[in-house]
Parts: C-alpha cells; sequence; structure tokens
C-alpha cells in the first residue's frame, strides 16, 4: 500500500539565490513492507520574486527566477528493517529580468539535475504507528555545472542544474499515531546535508560549496475518506536553516559569500490520494511564513509540486 | 460518512493552504514604485511563463570574453535610478560624517552621491539645466571601489546607461540603452556591441566624507532615498566584502603589494598608473592639505589631498607649473608658482588664470585591486 506517511514529504529544496541546486532536501518514500518497490514521479514548480534583506521584504522587484524539475523517486525495501531509494531529476533554471525599455531578458540552463542516493534503517515501527527511521546518503555531483549562455559565458552556480560538489546526507524520521485507533499522527523529519567543493567553476578559476543544510520538518497528518478512497492530509511546518555559500578565487581562501544563505519557515500543506493499494496522487506546495536572509537575496515566493506514486510487492508477502 | 469537528477543520486546513499557494502572485504586499523611467513595460507583474527573448549573440570584444562573468542579478538586475531626486546638505539626515559622497560640479551647481545608495544601485542618469546643461552618469562600482561620471551624450545623442550585470576584472560593465553597448567604466569605453570602440568623455568629481562635503559645500544638492525602490539604504550589501582580502570574481592580476582593499587615488595614463595613498597627505590627526607634484607616465600632474578630510583629486599640471598646498582656507586648496590659487574642483579662483580650469587626468579613487588588472605598470607613490 502506498503508505499513509506518503503525504510526509516530497518536496523538494528550494532554488534561488540562496539555495542553489533543487533536490530532494527532505527525502524519505514512505516505509513499506518487505520486498516492495516504490516509484514517485513528479513535476515541481519553484517561484522567486521576492527581495529580503534580513527578515524585511522589499517586495517584488524586476528579476525574477523560476525552476521547474521533474523527479523521478525510486525505493525498494528489502526487509523490515532496510530499505534503499534513489532520486534522479531534469532541471530548467530561468533567470528572467524586465529592463526598463520593457523587454524581457532571460538566462537558462536545463538538464539533469544530481542524483541522491539513501540507505534507510527503520529502527523500530509498531502497529500502534510509532515509527523511527533513519538514513544515511549522498548527492552525487551527476548534474551539469558548467553550462554557458549563448554568448559562451559561464552562468553563475546557483542557476546550474548540478552542483558539481558530492555531498553527504543524514536523514531521520520519526512519527507517532496520536489517536488510538484513528488516523492522526505527528511526524517530525529533520536531516543535515554537508555541502563538497566544486572545484572547476568560473572557467576553473574558482571553486564553490553550496552552505550546509539543516532542515526539520514536522507535520500533523489524517486521513479522509473521498468516493470511497483514502484521502491522506498533511500540514506541516518546515524549518531550514542554511549557511552561505563559499567561494575561492584562484589560490585565496573561501570567502563566504554575501547574500546567500539564512533561515526560512515554510509551510507545507500536503494531499495524497489514494486510488487503490498500489497508486496514489500527490499534491503539495510551500508557502513561506518567514525568512531571516543574510544580506539582501531574492526569496522564495511559493512552490507547488504533484506527483503519481507507486508501490508494488516484488514477491509475495505475508498481508 | 460524518467526520469529527476536528478532522473537518483539519481538511479545510489542507485544502486552503494548497489554494492559497496555487494563487500567489508575484505582486507583493509593499506597495513596488513603478519603474523609475516611466517606460512602458509592466516590470511590476511580468507573466514569467511568457517566452521573452533571450540574450542575444555578440562577436566582437575589445576585452577577452571569457574575462566577462555574470555577477548574478542580471540586465537591470540591479536597478539605475533614472529620476534621482535631490535634498540640500542641510535637509540630509541619513548620513553619518564618516559615510563617503562623490561630489560633481557644473557650472554653479554641486551635487553630491552617497556610497550608501549607489552601492544598490551602481549608476545615476542625472541632468543639469540652465546656463551650462549636462547629461552625465555617476557610476560606481561597489567591488572596486570606483567612481566616474560619464557624460551621457554618446555620438551627438543622449542616452542613458544601466548596470548590465557582467563584470570584468571584477568592475562593472555598464551598459547604454540606445544601443545595448557594452561599456568598461575603468577603460572608459564601449567595449562590445554597436558603439564598440567609443570613448567616453569622464567629469571631473571628487570622493570625500559627508563631513568634508558638507563643510565644503553647504549649498549643493545631495541625491536623497527617494530612488523609487524600496531598499535598505545605509546597510551595506556586501557583507564583509569591503573590509577583507578577497575577490568575488577573478581578476588577471593580483597585486599583494597593498591589501586589496585599500582605498588609493590612482592615475591612469596609457597602460601605467600611479596611485597615492593617504599617508602621502598627513596624518589622520592633521588636518592640513597636502600638494604632490608627480609625473606619470610622462604627463605632468599634480594630486592635492588630505588624509583627516578624506580627499584626494588630481589634475594635469600645464606650463610646467608647480603647486603647493594652501591650508586655512574655506575656497582655496593650492596655489602656484604663478601666484594663482585653484578650488578643489582645479578651477583658478584668483591669479593670472583666472577662470581657468586645470585639464583633467583619468585620475579615481578605488580599491588597490581595481589596478593592477587594468595596467601593465603600477607605481605606488612614495
Amino acid at each position: 500500500m502506498v503508505a499513509l506517511v506518503a503525504c510526509n514529504k516530497f518536496g523538494l529544496g528550494q532554488t534561488c539565490c540562496s539555495s542553489g541546486v533543487p533536490i530532494s532536501n527532505s527525502l524519505g518514500l514512505p516505509n513499506q513492507e518487505a520486498n516492495h518497490f516504490q516509484a514517485l514521479f513528479s513535476y515541481d514548480y519553484n517561484y522567486l520574486d521576492q527581495l529580503n534583506t534580513g527578515t524585511e521584504n522589499l517586495g517584488s522587484i524586476n528579476r525574477r527566477r523560476r525552476t521547474q524539475s521533474v523527479l523521478a523517486q525510486f525505493g525498494y525495501t528489502f526487509n523490515e528493517y532496510l530499505s534503499v531509494e534513489g532520486l534522479a531529476s531534469h532541471v530548467s533554471q530561468l533567470r528572467r529580468n524586465t529592463l526598463n525599455s520593457g523587454e524581457e531578458e532571460n538566462t537558462k540552463t536545463s538538464g539533469i539535475g544530481d542524483i541522491v542516493l539513501l540507505g534507510k534503517y527503520n529502527v523500530f515501527g509498531d502497529e500502534l504507528g510509532k515509527e523511527l527511521s533513519i538514513g544515511l546518503g549522498a548527492k552525487l555531483p551527476t548534474g551539469s555545472a558548467d553550462q554557458l549562455n549563448n554568448e559562451g559565458r559561464f552562468i553563475i552556480a546557483d542557476l546550474q542544474p548540478g552542483s558539481g560538489s558530492l555531498d553527504g546526507i543524514a536523514w531521520l524520521r520519526y512519527s507517532l499515531n496520536i489517536t488510538k485507533k484513528g488516523s492522526r499522527f505527528i511526524s517530525i523529519n529533520p536531516s543535515y546535508k554537508w555541502n563538497g567543493s566544486y572545484d572547476d567553476y568560473l572557467n576553473n578559476t574558482a571553486t564553490y560549496r553550496f552552505g550546509n543544510e539543516l532542515q526539520i520538518f514536522a507535520a500533523l497528518n489524517d486521513q479522509f475518506v473521498v468516493a470511497e478512497k483514502l484521502l491522506n492530509t498533511s500540514i506541516g511546518v518546515r524549518y531550514r536553516d542554511r549557511a552561505r555559500d563559499q567561494q575561492a578565487i584562484a589560490t585565496a581562501e573561501e570567502l563566504e559569500l554575501p547574500g546567500t544563505g539564512g533561515a526560512w519557515f515554510i509551510a507545507e500543506p500536503s494531499l495524497l490520494y489514494q486510488l487503490n493499494n498500489s497508486f496514489a496522487i500527490l499534491m503539495n506546495a510551500d508557502i513561506p511564513l518567514y525568512s531571516d536572509v543574510n544580506e539582501t537575496q531574492l526569496t522564495p515566493t511559493y512552490r507547488l509540486n504533484g506527483g503519481i506514486a507507486f508501490s508494488i510487492p516484488t514477491k509475495h508477502s505475508n498481508e | 460518512m460524518k467526520y469529527s469537528t476536528s478532522k473537518f477543520v483539519f481538511l479545510v486546513i489542507c485544502l486552503v493552504g494548497m489554494m492559497a499557494a496555487s494563487c500567489s502572485s508575484s505582486d507583493s504586499n509593499i506597495a513596488t514604485p513603478t519603474d523609475n523611467s516611466g517606460n512602458n513595460g509592466n516590470p511590476n507583474n511580468p507573466d514569467i511563463n511568457d517566452p521573452g527573448i533571450d540574450s542575444p549573440s555578440t562577436s566582437d570584444w575589445l576585452i577577452p570574453p571569457s574575462q566577462v562573468f555574470d555577477g548574478g542579478p542580471g540586465v537591470d538586475g540591479i536597478p539605475s535610478i533614472d529620476n534621482p531626486q535631490y535634498n540640500s546638505v542641510l535637509e540630509v539626515d541619513f548620513l553619518e560624517d564618516d559615510d563617503l559622497v562623490i561630489g560633481i560640479k557644473q557650472g554653479d551647481i554641486i551635487r553630491g552621491y552617497p556610497h550608501q545608495i549607489l552601492d544598490w544601485h551602481e549608476i545615476t542618469n542625472s541632468s543639469i539645466s540652465g546656463a551650462l546643461p549636462l547629461d552625465y552618469s555617476m557610476t560606481y562600482c561597489p567591488l572596486t571601489g570606483t567612481a566616474l561620471a560619464w557624460n551621457r551624450n554618446v555620438n551627438g545623442q543622449t542616452t542613458e546607461f544601466g548596470v548590465s550585470g557582467l563584470l570584468y576584472n571584477t568592475n562593472l560593465l555598464p551598459y547604454d540603452r540606445n544601443t545595448n553597448s557594452i561599456w568598461s567604466q575603468l577603460r572608459n569605453d564601449c567595449v562590445n556591441g554597436p558603439a564598440i570602440g567609443t570613448e567616453i568623455e569622464t567629469l571631473r568629481i571628487i570622493e570625500t566624507t559627508w563631513k568634508t562635503f558638507s563643510t565644503l559645500f553647504p549649498n549643493a544638492e545631495v541625491l536623497n532615498r527617494n530612488t523609487g525602490f524600496n531598499r535598505s539604504y545605509g546597510v551595506y550589501p556586501y557583507g564583509g566584502y569591503m573590509t577583507n582580502s578577497q575577490l568575488l570574481f577573478p581578476v588577471t592580476n593580483m597585486d599583494n603589494r597593498l591589501h586589496l582593499k585599500e582605498r588609493v587615488y590612482g592615475i591612469s595614463i596609457g597602460n601605467r598608473a600611479t596611485v597615492y595613498e593617504f599617508d602621502t597627505f598627513g596624518t589622520d590627526l592633521e588636518e592640513s592639505i597636502h600638494v604632490v607634484n608627480d609625473e606619470v607616465n610622462n604627463i605632468d600632474v599634480v594630486v592635492v589631498g588630505s588624509n583627516y578630510q578624506d580627499f584626494m583629486v588630481a589634475f594635469q599640471r600645464p606650463f610646467s607649473l608647480e603647486f603647493s598646498a594652501v591650508n586655512d582656507n574655506e575656497t582655496v586648496v593650492m596655489t602656484d608658482n604663478e601666484g594663482n590659487t585653484w578650488s578643489i574642483w582645479g578651477e583658478a579662483l584668483s591669479g593670472p588664470r583666472q577662470g581657468e580650469n586645470l585639464p583633467l587626468v583619468n585620475g579615481y579613487m578605488g580599491y588597490w585591486l581595481a589596478f593592477p588588472p587594468f595596467h601593465s605598470q603600477v607605481n605606488i607613490f612614495e
């Protein structure tokens, strides 16, 4: 069955001047029974046009960013303890400026994004809906990070589909059913990403490192029956704290870049509609609640995500 | 099936949240000023899903295109000020004594442009009307700390300059809105586009502190914060960049003889330059003005400055004039061997040459890092 906790997170990281490459910052396909294969295909639309300085919003400006991603997540559960999952993406990024003349100037990139692999261990799970899983993973630099514009000019790091760096991920999820016989449960999902360095930045004249990132996602989940099928709903809040990006020119020491990094609180409603035991459709969104960015930068305005999820047993299970 | 009240409320919250995100628009709750050039675009709510236009391909560059970098914001991503508003010196209440201001003089009109505003816009397109009309752009690059004023009359037509978002040797590359050509601030010429090779006329300016500027020019006009944009003026947008020893973009020649961010005055003639440090012009406790009679690339120059008052300006020394400093005079900063007295703008206030102006040199304040990449030889005056 596509799990009840599926709403818990298929969301993506924010792209922007303060975020870099869009990846699945909140990995974790739902726990399944042994010998189950899962797949999730989704489309993500991320839009930024608000200029913030610290906690102050300066309004929309003539510069906007948009990231569109098609994501494919796959997971396999070996047994009651171990599972693995991976995520691949195709990312299209756009920076659009409206000039004084009224014309618009575009800078675009598109291509395969970085691949993420995550191994999970189910520490415990019981019939009362209490579960704890931990995971370790890596983001591989499979996406292009050196695309040029149509004038042959290097495009900046956070407009590239890939990051050019090998990163490490630590992940945990805890959920607890808060009603004895009901379907309501709470979940908390912290994760941390350590970012490596991209050493061929700016035509091999610099290195670039996106800021390390802590995310904590807490949600309240519940189920309803709609048209005789289960509708899983979730209301969550994500806290995201990202360090400044770092860059080194030539042999100089790494410099923490102004206008990168910060902290955000984001509301995330989610809906997952289970069409049958193996197939579900889902939607979720990000609504920024609060931000405290370093210096001045574009900050996420909203994000929408929709997809379909599959869960298929590969062997006869003891259902 | 009946639901409990709490379930119903929970479902409504989820649905409303999804709808709220879907309906979010690019309009801000804060009144966003209209584009201050009054053009016919609608910069406040463009449809990002329109195809728009791609940046046109260009071919010829007077600088290596591989050394031109995208700074991040894109064209007009840092908006120029195209309808500047001014206050009198007495009305200014947002500047501290140590805040830097760039001054320009045309006829009897003196204007000041605070760094704290130019840090956010880099270019101001201004005009002076009256007996000596002038259309000019005050350009300022926060990454090189360099300010130059350009005559906006180019090839017989008045243009406006905007921020292209591109950098060469970490220095601003403006673009002109008549031809979309790319210009180099520190080369003072057009390096790409229909106007390629055109040289720009630079105007005499002075950079100093607000305390010195307001004392010397109490009747000046000062660019105010009514720029048409909502920005955190007074907050430096580049973190610790002004004082650290690091670069944000590559330069072709890193020279560590001085701290990269030391503010110096440089005279650029041909492919050579000489820079002058503030220490040359007294100590920071001594208020007096000092003068240096020098030669740069076979051109006689005079540099007048004060460490305490935080200014350095330079002019050509025609007719082998020799200058000496004048102190304790509100309007005269130097005199010469002919008996002329001269203002800080290089105007002869009295003497045989009264009314004449010393010819300009290509001199400007900037961080030390700005000079080596643009010159094959840079001397440090000692």
